[in-house]
C-alpha cells in the first residue's frame, strides 16, 4: 500500500505538518529531528558509493587477503606464548643479579689473601720455599745442592786400635762404642808384609775361612746409611792381627 | 771395673741361620777406677767368645784412652854415692 491511499498528518491549525510515509505502518508520520535537522536515514549502500571510501577499501581488499591474515594471525598467537618481561622473568633476573652481586671480583680483600699465600712460600732471599715432597714421576731432576746432607760427616771422626784374636769375630770400630750415625769406616790391617796376617771382615758370622780378605797393610774403606746401624765384624785368620780403624 | 757380659738367647728351635747371626755384648764400665770410660761392643757367638775377648777389648781402651788412666808415676832414679874415700 502505498501513500496516496492514506490520509496525512496536519498541525494544529489543520494545515499539512511536514511529515514522511512509514511503509511498514502503512501511515504518514511526523517527521523528527534534533539539534535543527531533520533525522535522515541512509539505504543500505548508498553512502558507499562515496569515491573515497571506495578507494579506501579497495586497498584494504588487496593487503589484507585471507593468506595474509591468517600469517598475521600464526603470528600473533606465538606472540601470545611468550613472556616478555613479566614478573615471573624480571624476578629470574633479579635471582641472578644478587648472586652474582655476592661474589669477590678481584677485591681487596682477594688481592689481599693471595698476597699473603704468596709471601708464605717466598724467603727473604727470593727461593721459594717447598714443603711438600716432590710427586712421583719420571721428570728428570737436574744437579741439585742439598743443605745438611747425611751422607757428609757431621761431626769430628774417631781413631783408634783394635786387636783382633782367632777364633772370635769382634765388632771393629775406633772408639769406646760404634759411632753413631757413621757414614764411613776404613780399616788398615796392620800386619806386616813378612807376618802376612790375613783377617776377614763381613756380618757376625765371619769366620777364618768366612769374610772378605784384608791383606796385611791393606786399607778397606765402608760407607753406611748413618740412619742404619751396621755392625762390621773382623776376625783374623790365623794369628792375632792389630788393625787401624778411622770411623767418621 | 765391671765388665758385663750379656749374650744373645737363641733357642734350640730357631732358625739355622738365626743361630749363625747370634751375637753377645760386652761392657766395659771404668767409673770403679774414676774413670769415666763406659765401652761396649759385640762379638760374633755367644757368652764363650765374649769371655775370651772382653780382656782384649779392654787392653785395647787403656790403650786407645790411655790419657784418660792415671800413669803409674816412674820412679826417680837413686843418685850414685859417690864413695870417693873408698876409691881413693
Amino acid at each position: 500500500m502505498n501513500g496516496s491511499t492514506r490520509r496525512i498528518r496536519a498541525d494544529a491549525h489543520g494545515k499539512p505538518a511536514p511529515q514522511y510515509f512509514n511503509s511498514d505502518e502503512e501511515q504518514y508520520e511526523y517527521l523528527e529531528g534534533a539539534d535543527g535537522a531533520s533525522k535522515v536515514m541512509a539505504e543500505e549502500g548508498k553512502i558507499a558509493d562515496l569515491a573515497t571510501l571506495k578507494t579506501f577499501l579497495e586497498v584494504l581488499g588487496t593487503t589484507a587477503d585471507a593468506d595474509s591474515l591468517n600469517t598475521m594471525i600464526g603470528l600473533l598467537k606465538n606472540l601470545k606464548g611468550k613472556d616478555f618481561a613479566t614478573q615471573t622473568t624480571l624476578e629470574a633476573a633479579r635471582v641472578l643479579l644478587e648472586t652474582i652481586s655476592g661474589l669477590d671480583f678481584a677485591e681487596e680483600t682477594t688481592l689481599d689473601a693471595l698476597k699473603t699465600v704468596i709471601e708464605s712460600i717466598k724467603s727473604t732471599d727470593g727461593i721459594k720455599k717447598i714443603t711438600d715432597a716432590l710427586p712421583a714421576g719420571t721428570n728428570e731432576i737436574g744437579e741439585v745442592v742439598i743443605s745438611g746432607d747425611e751422607t757428609l760427616p757431621s761431626s769430628a771422626p774417631v781413631t783408634g786400635m783394635k786387636t783382633l784374636v782367632p777364633g772370635v769375630a769382634a765388632e771393629v770400630f775406633a772408639g769406646a762404642s760404634r759411632k753413631a750415625n757413621r757414614v764411613a769406616m776404613m780399616i788398615r790391617n796392620l800386619s806386616k808384609y813378612s807376618e802376612a796376617y790375613r783377617l776377614r771382615f763381613g756380618e757376625s758370622s765371619v769366620s777364618d775361612t768366612k769374610g772378605f780378605v784384608l791383606e796385611p797393610q791393606s786399607v778397606v774403606v765402608l760407607e753406611f746409611n748413618p740412619k742404619v746401624a751396621t755392625p762390621i765384624y773382623a776376625i783374623p785368620e790365623t794369628n792375632t792381627v792389630q788393625v787401624e780403624v778411622y770411623e767418621v | 771395673m765391671k765388665k758385663t757380659i750379656t749374650a744373645q738367647e737363641v733357642s734350640k728351635s730357631s732358625d739355622a741361620l738365626e743361630q749363625l747371626k747370634r751375637t753377645a755384648s760386652v761392657q766395659i764400665d771404668f767409673s770403679g777406677e774414676g774413670v769415666g770410660l763406659l765401652a761396649e761392643t759385640s762379638v760374633g757367638g755367644g757368652e764363650e767368645e765374649a769371655l775370651k775377648y772382653a780382656p782384649v777389648f779392654e787392653k785395647d781402651l787403656r790403650e786407645n784412652y790411655k790419657e784418660l788412666f792415671p800413669q803409674p808415676e816412674l820412679e826417680e832414679p837413686k843418685e850414685m854415692i859417690e864413695e870417693v874415700g873408698e876409691k881413693k
